[in-house]
């Protein structure tokens, strides 16, 4: 019998086990990256666990609400022993209170906005600095690439904390400043991914055609090489976040955080740790807070980078 | 002196491992128990700490720890002894007898010492020399050199007479080691003077009750000829200290570790306040305050009592509830900490300025709530006027029970009905005062009053903030908290009041008194208390004083706190003495099964 040859079809007909016959379509990398995502059991958890963080902490007014406890009210009669200790989890305070009578729970609620606000913005801006530096650090290479490459390397060189205690002793505690810093000190390792998948892109036909043609560098860069160094970006991204909430906690534990009384997490776990022979739930409840957070940030972008190239597992750079 | 106030230091997580310990150690605490009556001779005591003295120099040093460390090497002519009962009145240590006009020791105007010291006393130079009535002398006027002069010099700079301008000249020298060796020898001091190598008389420029008390200061400690070889306070004059204590500094590696070894030129027949039991002390100053107290809990051998480290605030309520025997709360006589209100702010158009305004904060604040935080009142006996209980002149006195209807009222009447945005200065490394923080700022809100935090590193505490006069001038901080503390005992008014209150001289940087308050009512008092003939006569001045201190609202006492030292079982004979605020280490001994490490 005669067989086909020559083009290859977009669609056909194959038989399924059940027998009747299902289109096989052509899928973009995005759909086949969700599809793999969504068989991987642990990657769903954590991401439910991330979806519910993110709702306990949009809600955390309506916490307060219904345990009647504002994150700031410090309750001297109920939340403190007349020796000034914490008291432990109990039908008023379900997570107990801290060393100056504030319920824990509520305080949590709140803290979350703090870790996932500075989380996502801080990662969004690194991101972003990042991705902009590699790509026209790759695309136009030369002169260009030389000086953002060494710009990079003096970035990626400098001591974090170190920097960062001064900055915030000269500025004082603020969110912005905490956002500004740790961004600060992660777009230099985004940048460096991003210009090694420009540089391994760059020859390909499609973009030497569009150069010939004559389209604008800006739009090559965005529309046709953007797209398809973007994997590995939004694994590492991914991957970023929860460093990103624990370097937070971090400065926030050295006093380098928020102006008191705000609820964060790394500020509870420094003002607890004067307690943790006489009053547990101080330490433990945030602490598990930040645990489970990051834990789940870290096993959803596990799943990301699986679902998006199961092939390679040394893609993404460790950020230092 | 300016104390710390209450210091909640942290630490990094200290595994189950010594948690468990920590829970089986009061268990075998219990078995072995202060071996009291014969008391053992030798073995090394073990103190644990986390800071260095200010200066390891007795004429310079101004600071608590520093005290605790003289305590070891430098004697006074009067000191305070190791009697549990008694911690606050001096006795004899180098002099022979407190003088008094019947025995000659003071004349009968009142203005003229005369103290004879004990013979056979003698420092570790080599070979061994006498400590004369010349050493006496060399030590006074080291204390105002102009490398490193003693902080306390305002109490006693206008009572020594030729002193004040003694130090006037002794500033213009220069700093060279040879230029003040040269200033000491040949410059005179007419208010302290060497009658013969035994007899000291000092000259007042009018009488004072608490001068014996005070010469119980290490500012007074006699100082041999070898120290004029070294800059004052100086780290290497630390390294070649001369002792005519029981012990002596054997080595000292700045905020690493001490070590002392018995002085072979002490004569203990000469010395009837130390005993000296043990054969050597060491100081380890690398060890966090939770570490501090496990180790004193568990009894092992190379932890036997505190350096710079109390019991964790946390832990106090435990070891009072089970009574643990090795647990001490010592009367401290201090006011720490307490509110002081900045008069010269330009903030709310001077509103401190107006004595209501300051009425409103008295009567709006709560004091049971602040001690509260501080761990409650079994250690933080509540303190509503200036002087603490024991104090000569102190008399219990509440002018402002807490009522912030009151509060609303006044600030009301002064011009101020919608309230008030006042600036609180705190160290922001204290957990202690960032917890006084939000309860005083939750408690103002009541009366309408928004107050927001100033948190500045301990570095910065005093020396950008409260000692520069146009920080309080341009308004950085309306109220701030502050600790204080007696330079000495009993009779002891005068410390408190002249540092603090006095007006003018007491004005930052030279004085204490950070809120710029000057009444003449007030200085007169102060003045009268300070040269008054009799004891009573100066009780009732202080006293007097004290209302109308409090009667102008210059600032917010809270609380006489009880100070807390723990040590291990196997240290016996354990006396409090508020001087050193720790147990006395030269009047200790090890049980026999426990002197190593």
């Amino acid at each position: 019998m005669t067989v086909r040859t020559g083009s290859a079809p977009s669609r056909t007909h194959a038989p399924d086990s059940a027998g009747s016959s299902q289109e096989v379509a052509g899928r973009s990398i995005w759909a086949l990256g969700w599809r793999r995502l969504r068989r991987d059991r642990t990657a769903m958890i954590s991401l439910g666990v991330i979806v519910f963080v993110v709702l306990f902490a949009i809600g955390a007014p309506v916490v307060a609400a219904i345990t009647g406890h504002p994150p700031n009210q410090q309750y001297r009669d109920t939340g403190l022993s007349p020796a000034g200790l914490p008291m432990p989890p109990s039908h008023e305070f379900w997570f107990g209170t801290d060393d100056l009578g504030r319920d824990i729970l509520v305080r949590i609620a709140y803290g979350a906005r703090i870790s996932l606000l500075v989380g996502v913005v801080a990662t969004g801006l690194a991101v972003g600095g990042g991705v902009v530096v590699g790509l026209v650090s790759g695309f136009f290479g030369g002169w260009v690439d030389s000086v953002l490459a060494r710009i990079v390397d003096v970035a990626l060189s400098l001591p974090f904390l170190l920097l960062a205690i001064a900055l915030v002793s000269i500025t004082g505690p603020s969110l912005t400043v905490t956002i500004l810093v740790i961004g600060f000190f992660s777009w230099a390792s985004v940048a460096r991914i991003v210009r090694g998948q420009v540089f391994s892109i760059r020859e390909r036909e499609y973009i030497l055609a569009a150069r010939a043609v004559g389209v604008r560098p800006l739009r090559i860069m965005f529309a046709e090489i953007l797209p398809n160094v973007i994997a590995p970006v939004i694994v590492y991204a991914t991957l970023l976040v929860p460093v990103v909430i624990v370097t937070q906690a971090t400065l926030s534990y050295l006093g380098l955080g928020l102006e008191p009384p705000t609820a964060d997490w790394g500020g509870m776990l420094s003002d607890a740790q004067g307690y943790y022979t006489t009053s547990w739930w101080f330490i433990i409840f945030p602490g598990a807070a930040l645990l489970i957070t990051t834990l789940a940030f870290n096993l959803f972008g596990d799943g990301v980078r699986d679902a998006f190239d199961p092939r390679s597992e040394q893609l993404v750079e460790t950020w230092r | 002196m300016r104390t710390k106030t209450h210091r909640f230091a942290g630490t990094a997580a200290v595994g189950v491992l010594l948690l468990a310990a920590s829970a089986c150690g009061s268990s075998n605490n219990s078995s072995s128990s202060s071996a009291e009556g014969e008391a053992v001779r030798g073995g090394t005591l073990n103190m644990l700490g986390a800071g260095d003295v200010d200066y390891m120099d007795p004429n310079v040093s101004y600071y608590s720890i520093g005290y605790l460390n003289l305590r070891m090497w430098s004697r006074q002519l009067f000191t305070y002894p190791a009697v549990s009962s008694d911690a606050t009145t001096a006795v004899p240590d180098l002099a022979t007898a407190i003088p008094t006009e019947a025995n000659g020791g003071i004349s009968k105007d009142g203005m003229t010492y005369t103290i004879t010291m004990r013979k056979g006393v003698k420092w570790n130079t080599d070979p061994e020399r006498e400590v004369t009535a010349q050493d006496v002398v060399r030590g006074v006027m080291r204390t105002c050199n102009p490398v490193q002069p003693f902080g306390g010099t305002p109490d006693f700079a206008d009572l020594i007479v030729g002193y004040q301008s003694f130090c006037d000249g002794f500033a213009k020298v220069g700093q060279s080691v040879d230029a003040i060796r040269n200033y000491i020898d040949s410059a005179s001091l007419p208010g302290v003077v060497a009658k013969d190598d035994h007899t000291v008389v000092f000259k007042l420029t009018h009488p004072a009750t608490y001068f014996v008390d005070m010469l119980t200061l290490p500012a007074f400690s006699p100082a041999p000829k070898e120290v004029l070889n070294y800059l004052p306070g100086s780290t290497s004059l630390g390294q070649h200290e001369v002792s005519d204590g029981p012990y002596q500094v054997d080595t000292w590696d700045p905020t690493k570790q001490i070590v002392y070894t018995r002085n072979p030129a002490w004569d203990s027949a000469t010395d009837p306040v130390r005993h000296a039991y043990v054969d050597r002390i060491v100081v380890d100053e690398t060890v966090s305050q939770d570490s501090t107290q496990l180790q004193l809990q568990t009894g092992t051998d190379t932890a036997d009592m505190e350096w710079d480290n109390f019991p964790p605030p946390s832990q106090l309520p435990n070891l009072i509830n089970t009574d643990d025997p090795n647990l001490n709360l010592g009367e401290s006589f201090s006011t720490n900490p307490y509110l002081v209100f900045n008069l010269e702010s330009p903030n709310n158009s001077s509103a401190l300025n107006d004595v209501r305004v300051r009425q409103a904060l008295e009567y709006g604040i709560n004091r049971d709530h602040i001690i509260q935080v501080y761990g409650g009142p079994d250690v933080n006996t509540p303190l509503t006027q200036v002087l603490p209980p024991g104090i000569v002149g102190s008399e219990p006195n509440n002018p402002y029970p807490y009522n912030p209807d009151k509060a609303k009222q006044l600030l009301a009447a002064a011009g101020h009905p919608d309230g008030l945005t006042l600036k609180f200065l705190y160290r922001n490394s204290s957990e202690g005062n960032r917890k006084a923080f939000a309860t005083v700022q939750q408690d103002l809100a009541k009366v309408g009053i928004n107050v927001v935090g100033v948190a500045v590193p301990n570095a910065d505490f005093y020396t950008k903030y409260l000692q520069v006069p146009d920080a309080a001038r341009r308004g950085t901080w309306d109220i701030a908290l502050a600790g204080w503390g007696p330079d000495w005992y009993g009779n002891a008014a005068l410390s408190f009041f002249k540092p603090l209150f006095s007006g003018q001289p007491s004005f930052p940087p030279l004085g204490s008194n950070f809120g710029f308050y000057n009444s003449p009512r007030t200085n007169t008092l102060i003045n009268e208390a300070a040269t008054a003939t009799t004891e009573s006569q100066a009780a009732q001045l202080w006293a007097k004083a004290d209302v109308q201190v409090m009667k102008d609202a210059v600032f917010f006492p809270i609380t006489d706190p009880k100070q807390a030292n723990y040590h291990a079982d196997q240290v016996n004979g354990a006396v409090y003495i508020p001087a050193i605020q720790n147990f006395d280490p030269t009047n200790v001994w090890l049980s026999s099964d426990a002197q190593g490490g």
